[in-house]
C-alpha cells in the first residue's frame, strides 16, 4: 500500500533533484568542452550556472526539512531524505568545482600542453560518467551500480597521480615562468578532478545508506 | 542484559481465538519498551500478561513461561496481589478514584496497612513529587481528585501507582486522551521514571514510541513481528512488514 501523501512529497523532491543533477551534468560537459577548446564564453556559462545549482539546492533543502516537519518520516523515507540531504551538498561542491575549474581555463586559455591536455580531458570525461553513474544509482536504487561507482574511484586516483607525474616532469624541463604557472595550474585541475571523483563516490555511499541503512566508511 | 521479565513461547486465548501466538520476549530493566501495533495485534493483551490482568477474563487461557525476577509468575502459589503491586499498571482513561487527592495515593498504603500518618504524609509526597505533580496540587491535597486536569489526573494515577514502591509500571495508551502539551509532561515524565522503574508502555502514537522508547516491539495478527532497540527498529527496521507499518504503508 502507498503512502499517498509521503510519496507525493517524495516524487516532488526527486523531481527537483533530477532537474539540479541535469544542471550538474550540463556543467561538467561544459567545462569540459571549455577545457578541450580552450573556450572562454563557454567557460563564463560554467560560472553562471553554479548560480542556478545553488538555488537548487537551497530549493531541495527546504523541501527536506518540509517534509521532516510534515511527515516526521521513519526507516526508508527518512534514510532517503536525510541521503538527499547530503547529496545536495555533494552536488553543490560538484557546481562549484566545475566553476572553479573554468576560471583557471581563463587563466591558461593561451598555453596547450598536448598530450597532458588530453590526458586532462579524459580524466574529466571518466569523472564525468562516474557522477552521472552515481546519480542515476541513487534514482534506480541500484545497489551494484553504486558499488562500481566507489570501486571506479581508485582507477581515477592512479590515472589523477600518473598525471601528476607527468606534470611534474614537465616542470622539471620548464624555466619559463608563464609556461610554470599554466603548468601549476592544470595539475590543481586535475586535483579537481580527482575531488569530483570523491563527491560522486560519496553520493554512492548515501544510496548504500539509502537501500540498506549501512555506513559505507 | 538485565532482564526483568522474561516470557517463552507465550500462547493466548480468548475462548477459541489466538490471541497470542508463540511469542518470546526479554523485557530490560530500567528501560522503556513500547508496544505499537495496529489495533487488535494484541499488544494491549500482551501488557496484560505480565501482570495477569487476563486472569480476570473466564474464557481467557494462557501458555508459556513467564517470569518476573527469576520467578514463574504463572506458578500456582504466586501471589498474584505481590506481582501487581510490583507490575502496577496506568490505564488509557485516566481513572482517579472519587475521593481526594491525598487519598487516592494514600489509598494503596493503607490497603497494605501503613496507618502512621507521617508516613503516609512521605509516601503521598514522594509519589506526586516523581510523578511532577506535587508543584501543582500541594495546597490542595484536600480537593476531590475529580476536579484536576485530564493530564493532572493521569500523572495522579501514576502517583498512585508509584506509591505502591512497584519495579514496573505498565502503561496501556497513557496519553491517547490527552492534548499535546499534557502528553509532553507525560512523557517527560516516563523518561524521568525509568532511572527508578521499568517502563513498557502501548502506543498507537509511533512518533511517542521513538521519542522515549528504549526498545521496541511491533505486534500483528498476535505474532511478534520485530522486536528490538528504538533507534535502529525506527531507522533500519528488518522486517518489511515493521518498515510498511512504521511508514504508513500497511494495508
Amino acid at each position: 500500500m502507498a503512502n499517498i501523501k509521503i510519496d507525493a512529497d517524495l516524487s516532488g523532491i526527486y523531481q527537483s533533484l533530477g532537474r539540479m543533477m541535469t544542471l550538474v551534468d550540463e556543467a561538467i560537459v561544459d567545462m569540459i568542452m571549455a577545457l578541450k577548446k580552450r573556450d572562454l564564453k563557454l567557460a563564463e556559462r560554467v560560472m553562471d550556472r553554479d548560480e542556478q545549482i545553488n538555488a537548487m539546492e537551497i530549493k531541495i533543502d527546504h523541501d527536506c526539512i518540509l517534509f521532516i516537519a510534515r511527515n516526521q518520516p521513519v526507516a526508508k523515507d527518512l534514510r532517503t531524505v536525510a541521503s538527499v540531504h547530503k547529496i545536495l551538498t555533494d552536488l553543490e561542491r560538484i557546481g562549484d568545482i566545475t566553476a572553479d575549474v573554468c576560471k583557471a581555463i581563463i587563466s591558461i586559455k593561451d598555453f596547450a600542453f598536448g598530450e597532458i591536455d588530453e590526458d586532462i580531458v579524459a580524466l574529466a570525461e571518466n569523472v564525468r560518467k562516474m557522477v552521472g553513474d552515481s546519480v542515476r544509482s541513487f534514482v534506480n536504487e541500484d545497489l551494484k551500480g553504486a558499488y562500481d561507482v566507489i570501486e571506479y574511484d581508485d582507477t581515477i586516483d592512479q590515472a589523477y597521480y600518473r598525471l601528476k607525474d607527468k606534470i611534474v616532469l614537465a616542470l622539471r624541463s620548464q624555466s619559463d615562468t608563464l609556461q610554470v604557472n599554466s603548468l601549476v595550474t592544470q595539475l590543481t585541475i586535475a586535483k579537481y578532478m580527482e575531488k569530483l571523483a570523491d563527491h560522486a563516490q560519496n553520493i554512492s555511499e548515501w544510496i548504500i545508506f539509502t537501500v540498506s541503512g549501512e555506513y559505507k566508511a | 542484559m538485565d532482564a526483568i521479565f522474561e516470557l517463552k513461547n507465550i500462547n493466548l486465548y480468548y475462548g477459541q481465538t489466538q490471541a497470542i501466538k508463540g511469542i518470546d520476549m526479554t523485557i530490560e530493566r530500567n528501560k522503556v519498551t513500547a508496544f505499537i501495533g495496529p489495533s487488535g495485534c494484541g499488544k494491549s493483551t500482551f501488557i496484560r500478561i505480565l501482570n495477569r490482568m487476563n486472569d480476570l477474563i473466564p474464557e481467557c487461557k494462557i501458555s508459556g513461561d513467564v517470569q518476573f525476577e527469576g520467578k514463574d509468575a504463572y506458578a500456582k502459589d504466586y501471589d498474584v496481589i505481590e506481582l501487581r503491586t510490583k507490575v502496577g499498571m496506568v490505564f488509557q482513561k485516566p481513572n482517579p478514584f472519587p475521593m481526594s487527592i491525598y487519598d487516592n495515593i494514600a489509598y494503596g498504603p493503607r490497603c497494605q496497612g501503613v496507618k502512621n500518618k507521617a508516613q503516609l504524609d512521605e509516601i503521598v509526597e514522594q509519589s506526586l513529587r516523581r510523578s511532577a505533580l506535587w508543584d501543582e496540587v500541594k495546597d490542595r491535597m484536600k480537593e476531590s481528585a475529580m476536579g484536576l486536569s485530564g493530564g493532572q489526573q493521569q500523572r495522579l494515577c501514576i502517583a498512585r501507582t508509584i506509591a505502591m514502591e512497584p519495579d514496573v509500571i505498565l502503561m496501556d495508551e497513557p496519553t491517547s486522551a490527552l492534548d499535546p502539551i499534557a502528553t509532553q509532561k507525560i512523557e517527560d515524565l516516563i523518561v524521568e521514571l525509568k532511572k527508578l522503574y521499568t517502563i513498557v508502555i502501548v502506543t498507537h502514537n509511533m512518533q511517542q514510541a521513538a521519542r522515549i522508547s528504549d526498545n521496541t516491539a511491533f505486534f500483528m495478527l498476535g505474532e511478534l513481528i520485530e522486536f528490538g532497540e528504538t533507534d535502529r527498529l525506527f531507522a533500519t527496521p528488518k522486517n518489511p512488514k515493521t518498515e510498511e507499518y512504521i511508514t504508513g504503508r500497511f494495508g
